[in-house]
């Protein structure tokens, strides 16, 4: 063999040359993750829909969760008055309102 | 101008504001980069850096690329063949780098001895062609992995037809040289 190395034409380099350069197939794992990441970066500076529907969806939230907690401090609130004009009653502080009988 | 070139062209000039366009080249290209990279370096890990790097260059610059008569595969592959030198100078310049051990995988045949050959023969070509000047190991890879013609090698490497055809027979002819020196020390390290 190794004299058909030393006596090689150039017919049977470029043979070598094409069985041995053969392509490589890279890891599709690789070549997604590397797309999703440039086209992040591309699409940073991008306005698109779905980031204004989200940032819409967002405060929309927002706002609900703060209405919601609005409406608990109401209703303790409400409890809390509840619970002294209870109170109250009880200890005949306050005058029965009039049964008219 | 041919109709690819043209609708090439159309969507470089929309890659440099719409992300599905660069996409697109990106789908286009990366492989082949990919390759070129590969053989150069040797190895995955840092075939996939590079590539990655090559493709953040392009999306950087992909703005400002202007339509010199050449193809944008062309304007890749430079950037590309820049980042390897830059590579191998940050490397101390070392000109033979570890050859992965999967590059060699495919066997020469049934028996494990013609595979041990065919392997090592294999390996001592790819060492071979990485002694070899970087201009000629980028000729051997667009020639024989990307199988481009002369006039397309041309066009990525800036030179013309005739002057990629006459720096193939120089190649060769150094790579016969390489090969030599190779059987040779691997003859004396044996004791043939």
């Amino acid at each position: 063999m190794s004299s058909i190395k030393n006596n090689l034409t150039t017919k049977e380099l470029e043979g070598w040359l094409s069985q041995v350069f053969i392509p490589v197939e890279p890891n599709e794992l690789f070549i997604r993750k590397l797309k999703a990441r440039l086209l992040e970066v591309r699409g940073d500076k991008v306005f698109s829909v779905w980031t204004v529907l989200g940032v819409l969806a967002m405060v929309l939230m927002l706002i609900l969760t703060s209405l919601g907690f609005a409406l608990r401090v109401l209703l303790v609130l409400a409890s809390l008055f509840g619970l002294i004009d209870k109170r109250n009653k009880t200890s005949g502080k306050t005058p029965l309102p009039a049964t008219g009988a | 101008m041919s109709s690819q070139r043209e609708e090439e062209l159309q969507l470089v000039r929309q890659a440099a504001t719409e992300p599905d366009a660069f996409g697109e080249l990106y789908e286009r290209h990366v492989r082949k980069i990919y390759n070129y990279i590969y053989y150069r370096t040797g190895n995955q890990e840092d075939a996939e850096d590079l590539t990655a790097r090559v493709f953040q260059r392009a999306l950087k610059h992909v703005a400002n690329f202007q339509d010199q008569g050449v193809p944008f595969s062309a304007w890749l592959y430079r950037i590309a063949h820049n980042l390897v030198a830059n590579w191998h100078r940050d490397r101390s310049r070392r000109p033979v780098v570890p050859l992965e051990d999967h590059m060699f995988l495919r066997g020469g045949g049934a028996h494990p001895e013609m595979e041990t050959i065919a392997l090592e023969e294999r390996q001592m070509l790819l060492m071979a062609v990485q002694h070899l000047p970087p201009e000629r190991q980028q000729l051997l890879i667009l020639k024989f992995v990307e199988r481009l013609s002369n006039a397309e090698i041309g066009a990525i490497m800036d030179r013309t037809e005739g002057a990629i055809k006459s720096l193939y027979h120089r190649t060769l002819n150094a790579l016969r040289e390489e090969v030599r020196k190779l059987e040779k020390e691997s003859s004396v390290k044996k004791g043939d």
